[in-house]
Order: C-alpha cells, then structure tokens, then sequence
C-alpha cells in the first residue's frame, strides 16, 4: 500500500436544480497527508467527497486524484467511509470487512485470510463471524473502517466517519484512528462539523462557509501533542485554532 | 407466526369446542347427512374414500406445485426487468395491475377451451394466481434497497451484477417471501378453479363429482384435504424463510 496519490480540486462548482451547494472551490492534498474540511450542516460538504471519489461529477471545475480526473479513474482510487457503517446485515464481520477483495473476484477463504490479521490489530479478534447486529456501534464503525482500509485505495474519504456515534465512544475512535493514520499515513479527507476531530485527524483544515460554500480559509494545523486526549485537547496552540475555527464558522454563518 | 403455546392450546381448544358443536347439532336435529354432514360422517368418508382422495390429491398436488414454481420463475423474471428498467416499468406496471381486475373464474373455460383438459390450463391458472402477489412483493422489496449501499459498493469495486447479488438480492428477500407465503395459499384455489373447469382428476374434479352425487360428506372431505395443503405450503414458506433469512430477529 503506497502513501497514497495527491488530490486536486480546481474551480469546483455545482448546484441541485436552482440550489447552488458548491462555488468555486480549490482545494490540495499532497500525497501522504491529510486534509479536514469542516463547514455548517448541509454545506454540501458530502457532496464535495462524492466528487472526489468518482461516485458524481461536478457541474463545473475538475477534480484530480493521482494522474485520474475522469469519475472511473477517481473511482478506483478512492475508498469512502460514510457516516453510517452501511454493513450489510446478511455477511459476517470479516465478510463485510473483506467486501472490496471479493468484489473484486477473490475467493471468500483467501480474502478472510488476508483480512483476519487486521482484525486482530483493530481489536476485534473473535468478533470476525459475529453479524453486524450482533456488534456495538463503535465495533461496527471499526469494521466499517477496516473494510475501507482493506479495499488498498490510495485515496481514504471519510464523511463524519463518527457522527452517528455517542461523544464518549466517538472521543476513544479518534485517538484510535489518530493512531492507525500516524502509524500509516494515507492522503485522507476527512469531512466533519467537529471542530476537536479535524484537529486532532489532520495536518491542515479547509474551513468551508454556508451555502454556496467556499473556502473561507486554510489552516494548517500545528501543536504540541500531549500524551493523553486532555492535555492535546488543553494544549494553548490547539485551544487557539479551536477558537480561530470557530470563529471563522461563526462569521462565515452569519454573512 | 410466533404463537406462544398458551395461544396455540387456546386455538386447538376452540376448534374442538366447534366440531364437538357441529357434531352434536347434526345428531340433535337429526340433519341428513346429504346435506349437511356430521363430522363424525366426514371422518368416516375419509376412510371409505381413500383410494379416491388420494390419487385426486396427488393430481391437485402436482399442478399446484408445478404452477407455483412457473409462477415463481415469471415474477422473479417479470420483477427484476421491472425493477432494471424504469421505461418497461412504466409500461408494464399498469398492464400488470390492470389483468388483476379480470377474473380467474372467468378466465379458467377459455383457457381449458384453448388447452384442453390435460394439466396444461391447471398450470396456466395456478401460475396466474400466483404470479401477482409474488411479483408486486419482488418490486416492492427490490424498492426499499438503500441507495447509499449501492454507492458504497461501487467505491468497493462492486460490478452491476455483484451489486444485484449481494445487496439488492438479500434485501428484497423477506418481501419475496411475504409474496409467497400469499401466493402458496392461493395455488389450491387456483388449481380448483381449473379442475372445475374441465378436468377428468384431482380434488376439484372429485368435488364436482360427489357434489352431483350427493356425497356431500366426500366433498367436504376434499375440502378439508386441500385447505391442509394449502396450510402445510403456508408453513414450509415460513420454515424456508427462517433457513434463508438468518440475519433477521437477532439481538
């Protein structure tokens, strides 16, 4: 699995009918890093991941993921983790976490051997035949990952990957993720509305405004972090971008 | 279909309450069997009768079965290419719904006309009994597909046809099942229908027969046959949906 292709958004644009959602939007992530994009509720900032992974196209502007700007070439670059984990229900764990390996014509026995070992550093060994049902949120959006994961993608998309989660099982998911990106750094964008999860996520935050969005700035993101979530959270270089991000949202609300 | 066996005593209770009533007013009012029979004169119709029921069971058995099965392969057909293609479904739908206002019973002599009396016809309107609830089940099902989920299978690599078989396939499943648990109650009726069409076998054919010859005991006999197949169908349905469906009522 390489670092990953750079991503490339250039004059991005687009509107549902007489809705304008997007206008005008530039936005790079150099291979290997990662990129948080943070706005209002609804700012069609769902609708920006959907472009960059090949599922639409823009009505105007081009996007760019490694050498591809057609929507199959994005495709098959890009793996997206969407805010519901959306397993399917009828597969086992492994199955579901396997998905993209059988999709692709694998034998069921060879996909679960390459998938298994994930499941053991994701920890959730012994969970791998359990059905979806029988799993706790936090697990399901675990192998929801690690089916992303394991699809081998250059590109790693992920829309509010937590947001369907309760604050204190989503706090324990993004210092895991925070350790699993460290460990192995991915050109990743992370799309969210909280603020603490794109700081803590990524190396630089595209501060989106309401509708149409724009990008009201670029922050690149640096502090000292501590050794625990608390003292990473209290450090004064993190609580000063909170604060400028917050600000701008705040600002970029009101226009 | 979950009953607890407190309701199942309670129903089995009831239905003995009313046979052992039946029984005591046929032999109250002393009432001819001819034309209204005891059930102890059914049962004993059933034992005089065997060598007529069963043959006349196996008949009715096989153009059931055999309908259900081409009007299984139909819907499933007729389903998936409605569900393929928004412009046939918005051509055939309504032609689909419409055929429904003509009636079976009406139906049944021009097809034994056109067919003549071997199995043929019995088939055709088994089928069309059947064909209806299996397909309006299948549509519905493959409709309540979650769109997300076919979006997250193409960025997984997933073909047109993997799509099919691994998301839109398992969900329209319980719905089919609904349609088949209709239609399997259905089928008897149809295959009666047609014997009393014109046929020269089966429980229909023997129910006309003894009707004519005031052997009401028999006929009542054959009723009681073909509403177990119907209940025994009914319930194979439902053993093979909690086989198949084992992702469902799981904590």
């Amino acid at each position: 699995m390489s670092a990953g292709a750079a991503v490339r958004l250039t004059g991005v644009g687009h509107r549902f009918g007489d809705l304008e959602v997007l206008q005008d939007i530039d936005l790079q992530v150099p291979a290997g890093r990662s990129l948080g994009v943070i706005g209002p509720s609804g700012c069609g900032k769902s609708t920006l991941l959907s472009f960059v992974s090949g599922l639409d196209d823009p009505a105007v502007g081009t996007v760019t993921v490694g050498s591809q700007t057609s929507a199959a070439g994005r495709l098959s670059h890009c793996a997206l983790m969407p805010q519901r984990d959306l397993l399917l229900p009828w597969l086992t764990a492994v199955d579901n976490a396997a998905l993209a390996l059988t999709n692709r014509g694998l034998s069921r026995a060879a996909a679960r051997a390459e998938v298994t070992p994930l499941f053991e550093r994701f920890g959730l060994a012994g969970f791998e035949l359990r059905r979806p049902a029988e799993l706790s949120g936090g697990m399901r959006q675990r192998v929801a990952f690690l089916r992303t994961l394991a699809a081998a993608k250059d590109v790693l998309l992920l829309d509010e990957p937590f947001g369907g989660l309760d604050a204190i099982t989503r706090g324990g998911m993004q210092d895991w993720l925070r350790g699993v990106l460290r460990a192995e750094p991915r050109t990743t964008l992370l799309v969210t509305h909280d603020v603490e999860e794109a700081l803590l996520l990524c190396d630089q935050v595209v501060v989106l405004s309401g509708r149409p969005a724009r990008v009201l700035r670029t922050v690149p993101v640096e502090y000292t972090a501590g050794t625990t979530r608390e003292d990473t959270l209290a450090d004064p270089a993190f609580v000063a971008l909170r604060t400028e991000i917050l600000r701008l949202l705040a600002n970029g609300h009101r226009r | 279909m979950t009953m607890s066996t407190r309701d199942k005593l309670t129903a089995a209770g009831l239905v003995i309450v009313l046979i052992g009533l039946w029984e005591l007013v046929c032999r109250a009012f002393t009432v001819r069997s001819y034309l209204f029979p005891a059930p102890s004169a059914i049962a004993e119709s059933f034992v005089d009768n065997a060598r007529l029921l069963g043959p006349a069971t196996w008949v009715t058995t096989v153009e059931v079965v055999l309908g259900l099965l081409i009007a299984l392969v139909a819907a499933l057909g007729i389903a998936l290419l409605l569900h393929a293609s928004p412009t046939v479904r918005r051509g055939l739908y309504p032609l689909l719904i419409g055929s429904q206002t003509i009636p079976i019973v009406v139906l049944a002599p021009i097809l034994v006309i056109a067919f003549g009396f071997d199995i043929g016809p019995k088939l055709v309107i088994v089928a069309l009994t059947c064909f209806f609830p299996l397909v309006v089940a299948t549509v519905d099902g493959l409709a309540t597909v979650d769109p997300q989920l076919i979006r997250l299978m193409r960025t997984l690599d997933a073909s047109r046809w993997t799509i099919f078989r691994r998301v839109e396939l398992p969900t329209a499943l319980p719905s089919v099942f609904s349609g088949a648990r209709v239609a399997v109650t259905y089928a008897p009726i149809g295959a009666v229908f047609a014997e009393w069409s014109g046929s020269t076998g089966g429980l229909g054919y023997l129910m006309l027969q003894s009707t004519s010859q005031l052997r009401t005991a028999l006929v009542f006999a054959a009723v009681i046959v073909l509403a177990a197949e119907s209940i025994t169908l009914f319930l194979l349905v439902t053993w093979l949906e909690r086989v198949i469906i084992t992702w469902k009522d799981k904590k």
